[in-house]
């Protein structure tokens, strides 16, 4: 019974003083969660700034001339010359950051050094590969790892079916291990010459998009699976659990309602995580399955020094890891009074 | 060391991870003496053969012996890794030192910076570093020693933070030990467990974005090669020969399982239980300290019942103050064998 009233006692002063903004909460009783929340995109925004100032100064950083060294030796004078003044870097460096912002801000991302087309063009043609892929492996992940572990918990809760448990151990052990692009050429390799059902290259049609989820949420999903498992099993023992059990609720309700919540800070603290992983996993999947998508387009300009693309896709990435990052956070807040306190 | 390395080979697990890394090691120092001619010789009459018993995993465009080239590449694979490592420790582990040892402020701006980037992707931050300094086995290495160092840093601060305020070193900073010594005797000495259980498992991590590198293009560039490299050469002949693929991509599996395997294997011979695991040492220098009463003998080596530690005024002594319970800084320096690490030399 401990932890229900500690519960009960902690929460309405979390609600009542948040620890920023207690001023303005006191003052003109602004909900807790707006200070909160402000606090969160503050720091969204400096993050996103620090990853905009990093890829500006990407360039700056590159030692030697950057043009001469994506162009090549043989590339004549006054082409090197043309590129540096369409990247801007005859221009004194003040300029050049004023400059890369102005254009960030209005999605003119510049032009790409090789075939001279805007990148936002670019983009526009291959973010939706990219998204799809994302969006749903993280659908994948979060339903395969928070029922598929809430499943085994129950399972095995207290010792019970020591079969099942340690297969899941093991299974989801070696799942977890292996990198995405592995599993990636592993699915290939099964797919290709085995078995001929999803297509391996290209972005045709839906079935095409099958794979490099699968790639992507293998490993990510095995990890969460664990870590909802294990706390599906603290949270059956708690007493609430008891008491929802000694009501006769029907056991959807005891497993769904009373402890399910309980358990997906967990696990959505950990997908927090996983994200950069995700969104990184695109990288390397569309590579194998060889999807037209920002990933491709990064590595192809990454090999040739396309540095205009190279900054676009990287922001792109970047800031979709740190705004999912704060969706999960804000939602973490939403779900769970008690983490505001801790996290701050 | 003797008892955790006999700890180590006890189990099932760990026999079979520090075999194996043994296999590897080996393999990375015999591997390019015994096979590079066979793995470098060119035959393009011989390209992209399927594996036969004389090409166990086939050739690749040149004709070259894939299975020749895979064992020559655990070389440049194992290597960049351990340089990756190395490179997250030098750089990561110092920042957390500062960082925890230096003033609250310091540390709570430290706090949120490296909880951004440890959520930043580290691939990304790979390709960012390999973009400044050149496509290339350097910039590969460095770019996954600077990924993963926030790991590093973050641990280091956390660990520090928990060994900073214990007595020893609070004795230690009146004493007057030098800071260089502080750090590497008093603080390093007692979170070097955790340390380096997360430095194992770092190896397979970086070995693993290495390959990730290589095998997008972006790492190891011909004439090098690495096992990643290989992999990307197997994946463009899937269709006829999936040994090509398979053959690197399993030792990259192997070894990745191996170093984390051992990792897990380390922290278990360091302690048992999960806190002992994450404190290790620390975690049972205090409990020895709360539970002096029942010390045997033997163990003993300084009992004092009625200390008295004071310093000289006109007005006498300063009030005295048993060692049992005041942690007050004179008495405990007195009473060194409050630290747990010197005390074994």
């Amino acid at each position: 019974m401990t932890t229900s009233t500690a519960e009960v006692g902690k929460r309405p002063a979390s609600a009542g003083r948040p620890e920023r903004g207690a001023h303005a909460a006191r003052g003109r009783k602004v909900p807790g969660w707006v200070p909160d929340l402000a606090w969160k995109l503050l720091r969204l925004v400096i993050s996103i700034w620090a990853v905009l100032t990093l890829t500006f100064l990407m360039i700056q950083f590159i030692p030697g001339d950057p043009v001469r060294l994506a162009l090549g030796p043989d590339a004549p004078a006054s082409l090197v010359e043309e590129r540096r003044h369409q990247l801007g870097l005859d221009q004194p460096l003040v300029a050049q950051y004023l400059d890369y912002w102005g254009r960030m801000l209005t999605g003119d991302f510049g032009d790409s050094l090789l075939s001279q087309q805007p990148v936002s063009l670019l983009v526009e043609a291959r973010i939706a590969n990219t998204a799809t892929i994302v969006a749903l492996s993280l659908l994948a992940i979060s339903v395969v790892s928070i029922l598929g572990g809430l499943l085994v918990g129950i399972a095995t809760h207290r010792g019970r079916r020591p079969l099942l448990g340690t297969g899941f151990t093991l299974a989801t052990g070696i799942a977890a291990a292996l990198p995405d692009f592995l599993v990636a050429v592993g699915l290939v390799f099964l797919f290709a010459v085995t078995f001929t059902i999803f297509p391996v290259a290209g972005a045709s049609s839906a079935a095409s998009f099958v794979l490099p989820t699968l790639a992507i949420t293998l490993g990510s999903a095995a990890t969460m699976m664990r870590v909802v498992r294990s706390s599906t099993a603290v949270v059956l023992d708690q007493d609430y659990m008891l008491v929802a059990r000694a009501k006769r609720l029907p056991s959807t309700r005891v497993y769904l309602r009373h402890g399910l919540p309980n358990l997906l800070t967990a696990a959505l603290t950990l997908g927090g995580l996983q994200l950069g992983t995700v969104v990184t996993g695109t990288i390397v999947v569309e590579n194998v399955f060889a999807i037209p998508g920002l990933g491709t387009a990064l590595v192809q300009a990454l090999t040739t020094r396309d540095y205009p693309v190279v900054q676009t896709i990287m922001v792109l990435l970047a800031s979709a890891v740190l705004v999912l990052n704060l969706l999960i956070d804000v939602a973490l807040g939403a779900l769970d009074p008690r983490s505001k306190r801790q996290r701050g | 060391m003797r008892r955790q390395l006999r700890t180590v080979f006890s189990t099932v697990t760990g026999s079979v991870a520090a075999v194996l890394l043994l296999l590897l090691v080996l393999l990375a120092i015999v591997g390019p003496i015994v096979w590079s001619a066979k793995a470098n010789a060119i035959d393009v009459a011989k390209a992209w053969l399927p594996p036969s018993g004389e090409h166990w995993f086939g050739t690749d465009e040149l004709g070259r012996d894939m299975f020749a080239r895979s064992l020559v590449a655990t070389r440049l694979s194992l290597l960049s890794a351990v340089a990756a490592s190395g490179i997250a420790i030098v750089v990561g582990v110092p920042i957390g030192l500062l960082a925890a040892l230096f003033g609250p402020r310091l540390t709570s701006a430290f706090q949120s910076v490296v909880n951004v980037a440890i959520a930043f992707p580290a691939l990304l931050t790979a390709m960012f570093v390999g973009t400044v300094i050149g496509i290339g086995v350097p910039g590969a290495v460095l770019g996954v020693g600077i990924a993963l160092a926030p790991m590093f840093a973050r641990l280091t601060q956390t660990l520090t933070a928990s060994v900073v305020s214990l007595d020893y070193v609070a004795a230690a900073r009146t004493m007057g030990v030098p800071l260089h010594k502080l750090v590497g005797r008093h603080i390093l000495a007692n979170v070097a467990e955790p340390l380096v259980i997360t430095a194992t498992t770092s190896v397979g991590t970086s070995l693993l974005g290495i390959s990730a590198l290589s095998f997008l293009g972006l790492g190891a560039r011909p004439p090098q090669y690495d096992w990643g490299g290989l992999l990307s050469t197997g994946l463009k002949a899937i269709y006829t020969s999936p040994l090509a693929a398979i053959g690197p991509g399993a030792l990259i599996a192997l070894s990745g399982i191996v170093f984390s395997l051992l990792g897990e294997v380390i922290a278990g011979a360091f302690g048992d239980s999960q806190a002992g695991r994450r404190f290790g040492r620390v975690a049972r220098a205090m409990a020895r300290r709360s539970s002096k009463a029942t010390l045997p003998p033997s163990d003993v080596l300084l009992d004092v019942a009625n200390l008295r530690v004071g310093f000289p005024s006109e007005a006498g002594s300063f009030p005295p103050c048993g060692v049992s319970r005041c942690g007050s800084p004179p008495a405990s320096g007195s009473a060194s064998w409050a630290s747990p690490a010197p005390a074994r030399a």
